[in-house]
């Protein structure tokens, strides 16, 4: 990591669920991968157990190295929460994928002003280790 | 089968409206006792002769009501899911049991307290040890990155709405100062001192592009309505208001809308309610040009302007020229909408305000009354899946 938290790591303490869990498993080890079909290859987000498209439970994760664009984003700039106090203001921005097609990924984006955020942009992955359970997928500027 | 007309809304009710805190220590069924009281003394009916209720959203327990009310007997009692979204499809279901025989006089009713058990503001996020259930491991997806409330996730898709159409910040000024405006005709209207575009201009940013006059209110207070037949309505003490047609629902790729922000296509740039546009106005048998008056769920400015699209209106798009033209102003506008002020500057009790001010539209004594209003249409909580929408006429 080379940019400071954009967030506390009280909020990266995660619940995950059966579905959920090989997310942050693989985010872990440093990969972003998605859910998706193996019987059709739709991709889904967040994970679940049935593919909507043809309702197999067949699942594979595959992995995308986390090239995206900003699809929208906002900065924000009045704290919700007092765990973030000291955090604002942060950007939170959609991310799409074009090997990741027909979902997206809500985190941030980072070493970034927000004056120079634009829709379409083109990021990258940035991991940002919470603790040594918690890796978490944010986003930085393309190089 | 149609509903159509078969059921009415004869009765409506209130508490006084409150600020956040400003109820104190009142409970929430308090607050739907005093509003449901004031709703069946409008429609000149007796406790004694309420048999259903029908609600949305949570803080209600139909058993503990009907003891505390005395009803003599519940014979249908139902809930509808979807947070704010749930309101109209509340009235919804009551004409449904009414129509179907299952009640005679179904209360529809909801309060709300703006700090709820604990001191927990609404709308303030849970962190892991505090979270419902039901918010479950999606929230994951969200919480790690920031994204805790609703407001951030409507500024996302009002900036996505920017990009797409061109709407600019000062049209979403344009649906504060309008609203504000309907408000200070309103003596129960919490916020009626009028403002201008440069007021909004001037208000703090929240979660850019949105800004504090963007946001609802937070506020307190309860709302009752009584639905029953047409025919039983007749001789009641007050103008019938037909409930001419509902749709609740969502497209099924909704999902969990403002949590998920999975929403297809041009749908993330819509309030959601496109699908049900299209049921309701077919249930009807009526189009946006018959509508008369809009009460349009406003916790957020941009929503506004986006189910002015969803509904026909104007084309998708042009929901912000439509608002700076002066399209929604009671007096002048091609469609008057929020008449009451809306949850932007009347009070935000997630959604039976916006009903009862189309009653008062349609029974003739709104403050902001539009001539000769026969048809009005109500909305519900955009965002969420389900929401749902009315047709009323008089």
């Amino acid at each position: 990591m080379t940019f400071p938290s954009p967030l506390p790591a009280e909020l990266a303490v995660l619940l995950t669920d059966d579905d959920a869990a090989p997310f942050w498993e693989m985010t872990r080890q440093r990969r972003l991968c998605f859910q998706q079909c193996s019987d059709c290859g739709t991709f889904r987000q967040p994970p679940g157990p049935l593919c909507p498209n043809c309702r197999s439970r067949a699942t594979t994760w595959t992995e995308t190295p986390g090239a995206g664009t900003v699809f929208t984003f906002t900065t924000v700039v009045h704290p919700v929460h007092p765990a973030v106090v000291d955090f604002v203001p942060y950007l939170v921005a959609l991310i799409e994928f074009p090997d990741v097609p027909g979902i997206r990924l809500v985190s941030n984006l980072v070493e970034v002003e927000p004056g120079a955020v634009s829709i379409g942009m083109s990021v990258e992955v940035a991991w940002d280790e919470m603790s040594d359970e918690v890796v978490i997928p944010r986003f930085r500027p393309a190089a | 089968m149609s509903l159509r007309d078969k059921t009415c809304i004869v009765g409506i009710g209130t508490t006084p409206f409150f600020r956040r805190g400003g109820s104190g220590t009142r409970t929430e069924i308090d607050l739907m006792c005093e509003a449901t009281l004031n709703a069946v003394a409008d429609a000149g009916l007796s406790v004694d002769d309420i048999d259903g209720f029908s609600f949305y959203h949570n803080g209600f327990d139909a058993g503990r009501l009907s003891s505390v009310l005395g009803i003599p007997e519940l014979r249908w009692s139902s809930v509808v899911s979807g947070g704010g979204g749930g309101s109209q499809g509340a009235i919804a279901n009551a004409a449904a049991a009414v129509a179907a025989g299952y009640a005679d006089v179904v209360l529809c009713v909801k309060a709300l307290k703006a700090t709820g058990p604990g001191g927990r503001r609404i709308g303030r996020p849970r962190l892991r040890d505090q979270r419902e259930p039901a918010g479950g491991p999606d929230l994951d997806f969200n919480y790690p990155f920031g994204l805790m409330s609703p407001g951030q996730s409507f500024a996302m898709m009002a900036r996505r709405h920017m990009h797409q159409y061109g709407t600019t910040t000062r049209q979403f000024g344009e649906v504060a100062v309008t609203t504000r405006l309907h408000a200070s005709r309103n003596p129960a209207a919490l916020h009626r001192t009028p403002i201008t575009l440069a007021d909004h201009d001037a208000s703090r940013v929240i979660a850019d592009p949105l800004r504090l006059l963007d946001f609802c209110l937070e506020t307190e207070g309860g709302t009752a309505l009584i639905v029953t037949s047409a025919e039983r309505a007749r001789s009641l003490r007050q103008t019938p208001v037909h409930i001419r047609a509902a749709a609740q629902g969502g497209s099924g790729a909704w999902g969990q809308g403002i949590y998920t922000h999975q929403m297809p296509g041009d749908e993330y740039t819509s309030s959601g309610h496109r699908p049900l546009a299209a049921r309701l106005y077919s249930a009807a048998g009526l189009g946006p040009e018959d509508i008369d008056v809009a009460e349009m769920y406003d916790h957020f400015s941009p929503l506004v302007i986006m189910q002015l699209e969803d509904y026909g209106f104007c084309a998708v798009g042009e929901g912000g020229p439509f608002v700076e033209d002066g399209g929604t102003r009671w007096d002048t506008g091609r469609l008057p909408v929020n008449t009451h002020g809306g949850n932007l500057s009347e009070v935000y009790l997630l959604g039976f305000t916006h009903t009862i001010e189309a009653v008062r539209q349609l029974r003739g004594t709104s403050t902001s009354q539009v001539q000769d209003a026969e048809v009005a249409l109500v909305t519900s909580g955009p965002g969420v899946n389900p929401t749902s929408a009315l047709i009323l006429r008089r």
